[in-house]
């Protein structure tokens, strides 16, 4: 199976956002944006959705499947 | 004074350690002393029931975003590998002490004490132990 990559610590940081503020803006604990981050934890589709609007990109910006 | 979602995970991660430890340590002494009561037999029982209060306490005087935030998706999956491989912990001990003992001489009373206690307990530490290395 592939790994999943994501981009979410560019994304969040092109925006000026600490990972704190994009915590509580999608309404999860700072460790879990972290462990996102760190590819320690792969989130729910819901919270993927979420991360998506807040940033105002696609999923598919976030994340990917590892070639 | 509103407690943020940090707060309420750090006194849930001492709390349940601490019960955690309470609960090592009487089974420790029981196996050590050879009986159920090495100490007060209500002693991890009041310790598990003043961390929960703690716990609550804490939540009351948190926001429900700070509640929301404290318990989100990664806390549930953190709960849920804890329980995973506490269970499995609990059908080894079967085993462990069927074995280990009735050969060491341990009564089974004692023994009975020692596998509640330390099946408490290896739901406790484990869950703090993969709280704390997600942090």
């Amino acid at each position: 199976m592939s790994a999943l990559l994501n981009h979410l610590k560019v994304l969040r940081s092109e925006r000026g956002l600490t990972q704190a503020e994009l915590a509580t803006a999608v309404g999860v604990s700072r460790k879990t944006i972290n462990t996102i981050e760190n590819r320690v934890f792969v989130p729910s589709t819901v919270l993927a959705l979420s991360l998506a609007k807040t940033l105002g990109v696609s999923v598919h910006d976030i994340f990917e499947l590892e070639q | 004074m509103a407690f943020t979602d940090e707060n309420i995970s750090a006194v849930r991660r001492w709390s349940l350690a601490a019960v955690g430890l309470c609960c090592v340590g009487y089974a420790v002494m029981a196996l050590g002393q050879n009986r159920p009561d090495p100490v007060l037999w209500y002693l991890p029982g009041l310790a598990g029931s003043a961390a929960a209060f703690g716990v609550f306490l804490t939540f009351c005087f948190a926001g429900p975003q700070a509640i929301a935030m404290a318990s989100d998706e990664l806390y549930a999956s953190v709960n849920q590998r804890a329980q995973r491989h506490a269970y499995w912990v609990a059908v080894l001990m079967y085993p462990a002490f069927g074995i280990f003992g009735t050969s060491l001489g341990l009564h089974w009373d004692t023994i009975f004490a020692a596998m509640g206690t330390l099946n408490a307990a290896s739901y406790l530490l484990l869950v703090t132990l993969y709280d704390w290395r997600t942090s």
